[in-house]
């Protein structure tokens, strides 16, 4: 029998629910909101300090930079928007609420993508969309440039869905997930930040062939600057990101099976 | 009737993993664990039929979860086969989590923060359920239930007794006719836990659904439950109905003495004086060596006695009892 | 009552947070694994900024190398995350109960915050600085004085973020303005206390400004001790900037518990 809701549209009512749970804590949520776009553009802030000091990083400019951080800052924060479930999954698991959701005929890849859905990520998202939209202005911007920014943004987006999709899986198999974990993913984002080309080898190595980061960011920003314009390989670079996700919702398949035949 | 739940041959173990102590031992442990089984069901097999109302209960650890995890389909056992409602549930787990409803008393599965209406029109999409069927539904468990005065408020605003209501009300939505209840009664005061008693009585008779009740109150074993399993270190300890139960280790009967004034007592042959308080006296005796009125007129006979009451031992004691030995 | 029976009570709870904190020592462990890895992406960011542009350094490479790993070591100084206990305590609302024992409640609260910061960045500095200098060219001090002005200087850090942390558990009591401080003031002490960003290397009158608030003494200052960057004169001014911070902070955070607590008798929690 096919259901008579699709799986998509409960999606959205799921993350419906959950911003009007948040919209119960308006002042709560504008603060932290707020928190949210200080911390990461003071740590921009930062970074355009240091290029006020030192000129350029490994002949990068500033603008060329603040592509960068735009298109992995606001990938990060739309995947946390909107895989935050994943983030969390250990808390899920140790709560029991990982059962309430095999309960329900639905997939639960889309049930903890939509378990808790947080709005506050917006000020994140701001903050990197505005430091993308200054970088665009002021680097060559044609209409197709922005295409390939907008293909960049997806993959990288999925490319962290994809990173926090596996963290959870792990959880799977180990009750507790080590902070270490986090290196893959706040790492990934500063990583990922600046030209991929002043790292050592294994850290460029692990953002190419582990994490297809370099695929969604770095490396399409390079063709296009080096080149003077969008070119059809950077905007198909990206593509990486959605295959590394594809990915590791299959081996969170596997973690699933190993889940309930071993139970907690 | 027709059989609904067939278990057989159950088992499923557990790996525990031995945790390491210290720094080196914590680091270690994520590379190399070491591992104890423990079997959580050994041999579980039953026959429910539509319509039954079953209480299963157990000790702490016994495998009452376990089972009741493998019953609805989140866990998969190590060997045994489940016919649920002509399905096996870990097998076709979407499809048959679709006909069952559970509710888990400690927690609730409607959104916090949202007006119960809001959680049941969720819980309305996530099960497909036709609008149509979904507002006569909804309207019948509301009349049922009595929730007409908090169907618009948030969830974490409701008592614990309106919110296991709403909780029981939340998994009927989409008419399961099989329902687990996990300790629904827990943490419930007397009235509450009389309301929801006299409710999943009515569904089963009214409904037809089928109930499989796990619960530490006894109270609600009698007042509910037509037919008791009980488990125990992963094995079924018995299986049947309540009043058999008791009558298979319970041929013991208890009799209060009340005397008048604080005068010397000695208990006749084959009795045991379980306990004296003042001018009361508590007896146990085993009813076919020593018949009641027999027992009754040796007492009057010697002794200036007040009043006099003979009842059965409570369930807890044939529950612990059982517990305890391991065998009816 | 004696100075030291009325002291006793703090110490024993400091005792014992210290010792519960040192608990925690798998997770020290995978912590400074954790900063290790941030180190050697942040020294190769520097390191390619240093390149492009070594006549404007206000610090060598290797300077700025062990600068970076000085914050890694003394991450844990930073007041960022509110004290789990203390939050639940509040939520629940038996925070009152708080109020009924016959200790000062700033006083255990600042005991706690400051074993929840000192534990940690011991734990965690030292495995850290050694395996830094011995794989990855963090420098030893250069002499006996600026290490042992270091030792002072992070000490004195310790008990300024103790302040702000505490200050931050208060701030839980006033519902609203909580939510913001816990978000808002962690984010301006990653800036302005040279976790981000080597003081030295922002714009002067910024840098002027920074050096100013209390921020700074959370690591840049110790930073720059241990360095060599600050003379014997500089480092005790900037110990009175830090005492006398610390001071301010601490009577504000008695302040608002007074006020919190007046409030809470009125309303009943």
């Amino acid at each position: 029998m096919k259901p008579a809701t699709s799986g998509r549209s409960v999606y959205v009512r799921l993350v419906m629910a959950c911003l009007r749970s948040q919209m119960q804590y308006r002042a709560s949520f504008l603060m932290m909101a707020f928190g949210q776009f200080l911390v990461t553009g003071l740590e921009f802030a930062a970074i355009a300090a240091l290029f006020y000091r030192f000129g350029s990083i490994h002949g990068w400019k500033i603008y060329q930079v603040a592509f960068l951080c735009g298109v992995v800052g606001s990938g990060y924060a739309l995947a946390e928007g909107l895989c935050r479930g994943f983030d969390q999954f250990s808390a899920i698991i140790r709560r029991g609420d990982f059962d309430r959701l095999l309960l329900r005929p639905r997939s639960t890849v889309m049930q903890v993508a939509a378990f808790e859905v947080q709005l506050m990520r917006i000020g994140r998202f701001l903050q990197a969309a505005f430091v993308l939209a200054w970088a665009l202005m002021h680097l060559h911007t044609e209409p197709c440039t922005l295409m390939v920014a907008a293909a960049m943004v997806i993959g990288t987006m999925c490319t962290f869905c994809g990173l926090f999709v596996l963290q959870a899986t792990l959880t799977f198999f180990t009750v507790e997930t080590p902070e270490i974990v986090n290196v893959v993913t706040y790492g990934g984002v500063e990583t990922a930040s600046f030209p991929l080309s002043i790292y050592p080898g294994w850290l460029r190595f692990t953002f190419t062939w582990l994490v297809p980061l370099a695929s969604t960011a770095y490396l399409p920003a390079r063709m296009i600057f080096r080149a003077g314009h969008a070119t059809l390989p950077a905007l198909f670079a990206p593509v990486f990101g959605l295959l590394f996700l594809m990915t590791s919702l299959l081996i969170w398949r596997m973690g699933e099976r190993h889940y309930s035949s071993t139970g907690t | 009737m027709t059989s609904q739940i067939e278990v057989s041959n159950l088992a499923k173990s557990f790996r525990v993993a031995k945790r390491a102590t210290g720094v080196m031992g914590a680091f270690g442990s994520l590379l190399k664990r070491e591992y104890a089984t423990r079997a959580a069901l050994r041999d579980v097999s039953f026959t429910l039929n539509a319509g039954e109302l079953v209480g299963y209960i157990g000790p702490n650890g016994a495998g009452k979860s376990t089972t009741v995890k493998i019953l609805s389909g989140i866990l998969v056992p190590d060997s045994g086969t489940v016919q649920a409602l002509g399905m096996c549930p870990w097998k076709q787990r979407t499809q048959y989590v679709q006909r069952i409803g559970v509710v888990f008393g400690q927690r609730t599965q409607m959104w916090w923060d949202l007006p119960v209406i809001d959680s049941f029109c969720l819980l309305r999409d996530i099960y497909s359920v036709p609008e149509a069927q979904f507002r006569r539904r909804c309207g019948e468990l509301t009349d049922q239930m009595n929730l007409g005065a908090f169907l618009n408020t948030p969830v974490r605003q409701l008592s614990l007794g309106e919110r296991m209501r709403c909780d029981l009300a939340a998994a009927l939505l989409h008419s399961p006719g099989v329902l687990f209840l996990d300790e629904p009664t827990i943490g419930l005061d007397a009235v509450s836990k009389l309301a929801l008693r006299q409710l999943v009585k009515s569904l089963n008779v009214e409904h037809g659904v089928t109930v499989i009740l796990t619960t530490h109150d006894m109270d609600d074993i009698e007042a509910l439950c037509s037919r008791v399993i009980v488990i125990g270190d992963g094995e079924i300890l018995s299986d049947g109905p309540l009043t058999e139960l008791r009558h298979s280790i319970a041929r013991e009967r208890w009799l209060t003495i009340e005397l008048e004034g604080n005068q010397l007592f000695s208990p006749p042959t084959n009795t045991t004086i379980m306990r004296r308080e003042g001018n009361q006296v508590w007896l146990r005796y085993d009813p076919v060596i020593t018949p009641t009125p027999l027992l009754i007129s040796a007492i009057a006979a010697t002794n200036n006695v007040r009043d006099l009451l003979v009842q059965e031992p409570p369930i807890e004691e044939i529950i612990a009892h059982i517990y305890q030995n391991g065998q009816p | 009552m004696t100075p030291v029976s009325a002291v006793r009570p703090y110490l024993t709870l400091l005792v014992a947070r210290c010792r519960q904190e040192t608990q925690y020592r798998a997770a020290a462990l995978f912590g400074m694994a954790t900063q290790l890895f941030w180190g050697l992406v942040r020294i190769a960011i520097f390191t390619a900024f240093l390149k492009a542009g070594a006549n404007r350094s206000s610090m060598s490479l290797p300077q700025t190398v062990t600068y970076i790993w000085l914050v890694q070591g003394m991450i844990r100084v930073m007041p960022w995350s509110v004290d789990a206990d203390i939050r639940n305590l509040v939520r629940e609302g038996t925070v009152v109960y708080e109020l009924l024992r016959p200790i000062d409640l700033y006083a255990s609260w600042y005991m706690r915050a400051f074993a929840r910061h000192a534990i940690p960045t011991v734990m965690r500095a030292i495995p850290l600085f050694a395996a830094a200098v011995l794989l990855f060219h963090m420098q030893m001090p250069r002499t006996v004085t600026d290490g042992a002005l270091f030792v002072v200087a992070v000490v004195l850090a310790l008990l300024l973020a103790a302040a702000m942390s505490t200050l931050i558990s208060i701030s839980l009591l006033f519902t609203l303005s909580g939510d913001g401080i816990q978000r808002i003031l962690p984010a301006i002490a990653n800036f302005a206390s040279g976790l981000l960003i080597p003081l030295s290397f922002l714009p002067t009158t910024l840098r002027h400004i920074l050096r100013v608030l209390p921020f700074c003494d959370l690591i840049d200052t110790p930073a720059r001790l241990y360095i060599g960057q600050l003379g014997a004169l500089e480092a005790v001014a900037a110990f009175a900037q830090t005492v006398i911070w610390t001071a301010a902070l601490a009577l504000l955070g008695r302040f608002l518990v007074l006020r919190a607590s007046k409030r809470m008798v009125v309303h009943g929690g």
